[in-house]
């Protein structure tokens, strides 16, 4: 039931199945997850699936699990301090890892998106991942909430800055016991990280569509497009893919005029 | 230098099966259920969902995964399930289906589903 527990929750960003912790963290209930392959709640946003497909489960799983608590995966009983936390010692411990550290702040500074962009400085494949997880979550709420596609706009720019890049995924990166050798296992965590640029691309540019911005919103099919057109799980193919024809797609959606232009208009709005 | 042994391969009629399950049991499959292999592999749907599918693995260690910390690793075979009436798909068939928008019981709208099915 993997695909359904904390670990495949955009809201976890120390996670995904192949890649991260141990232990997960929680940005929405704040609490460190010391046993997140048992634990799920309701407002799960998977991070495996296509947005359209990721609300409709959600949808589903809140019919099943209360989004007030987190629960057992198996029985959906809400869970004590045996399988969550949120003292003092443990948010401590999670702060002394790079990535636990920004993300422990998550909402509790002046905007979640000053997480993000602390994120997005720091290097490594956990860090990816975290940024677009939680940045994944992010717009969509944003927009759920009646706001503009371009809540995703500076992180719709990183990951064009980035989305050719080879994910730096090392042993020490990789997260429970799995039966395959260690390069595959390296690999398909790699395949992941990139997936999930992807997939934070066509989400942006879902919303896009919706807001209709037709340029940006030619992104929204851009994950499926690279899967189509490398057909295996093979991180040098889509890599190949993106250096071939995806960068050009994100390039022409959004080019360096449109995005001073967009995120000049942002802070207009924000003032 | 002694030659490398290389691992046995596994044997559909004679080596065992593994499931990883809640430990009060094995959750039964639905005969009559959606047979999209996508949809059974990602949970779609939802948990409790009805599957005519009893997933299991020739590696414990994969079972124990998905058990968790509180389920439980059952054992069966390939000719026991036969024996009770079910079909049984080998993996490198079953790797053949989820391809492009898949094939078969893979068949599938989404490419991104399909392959995170296979992954």
């Amino acid at each position: 039931m993997l695909p359904l527990t904390c670990v495949n929750c955009c809201h976890n960003a120390l996670q995904t199945d192949l890649l991260g912790t141990t232990h997960g963290y929680c940005a929405e209930h704040r609490r460190v997850l010391m046993s997140p392959t048992e634990l799920t709640c309701g407002r799960l946003l998977r991070k495996d699936l296509p947005l359209t497909r990721a609300r409709e489960e959600r949808a589903l799983h809140e019919r099943r699990y209360s989004p007030g608590a987190i629960s057992t995966v198996r029985e959906a009983t809400p869970v004590n301090g045996t399988s969550t936390s949120s003292s003092p010692r443990d948010l401590a411990l999670l702060r002394r890892d790079t990535v636990g550290d920004v993300i422990a702040d998550y909402g509790r500074l002046d905007s979640k998106f000053a997480t993000l962009a602390q994120l997005h400085r720091v290097p490594g494949p956990r860090a990816e991942v975290a940024m677009f997880s939680l940045g994944r979550a992010y717009v969509s709420r944003c927009v759920e909430r009646k706001g503009p596609w371009t809540s995703g706009l500076h992180l719709l720019w990183w990951a064009k800055q980035g989305l050719g890049d080879e994910p730096q995924v090392e042993l020490r990166d990789l997260r429970a016991e799995m039966p395959l050798p260690p390069t595959r296992h390296v690999e398909l965590a790699k395949w992941a990280v990139v997936m999930l640029r992807l997939l934070f691309v066509s989400d942006v540019g879902h919303h896009a569509a919706q807001g209709h911005h037709r340029k940006v919103g030619a992104l929204s099919s851009l994950a499926e497009d690279a899967v189509l057109g490398t057909g295996a799980l093979d991180p040098g193919k889509l890599l190949r893919w993106i250096a071939r024809t995806g960068a050009k797609r994100v390039e022409h959606a959004l080019p360096q005029r449109d995005y001073d232009r967009l995120a000049v208009s942002l802070h207009v709005d924000a003032d | 230098m002694a030659p490398r042994r290389s691992e046995p391969t596994w044997r559909q009629k004679a080596d065992p099966l593994y499931r990883g399950d809640d430990a009060a049991g094995v959750s039964l499959p639905d005969p009559v259920a959606d047979a999209s292999i996508v949809r059974h592999v990602l949970f779609l749907g939802g948990a409790g969902r009805p599957t005519p599918y009893p997933s299991t693995t020739a590696a414990r260690a994969v079972a124990q995964h998905f058990a968790g910390s509180r389920g439980r690793v059952f054992v069966t075979s390939a000719p026991r399930a036969k024996g009770l009436g079910l079909g049984y798909i080998g993996r490198l068939e079953l790797l053949k289906l989820p391809r492009g928008k898949g094939y078969g019981d893979a068949r599938w709208p989404s490419a991104i589903e399909v392959m995170q099915a296979r992954r």
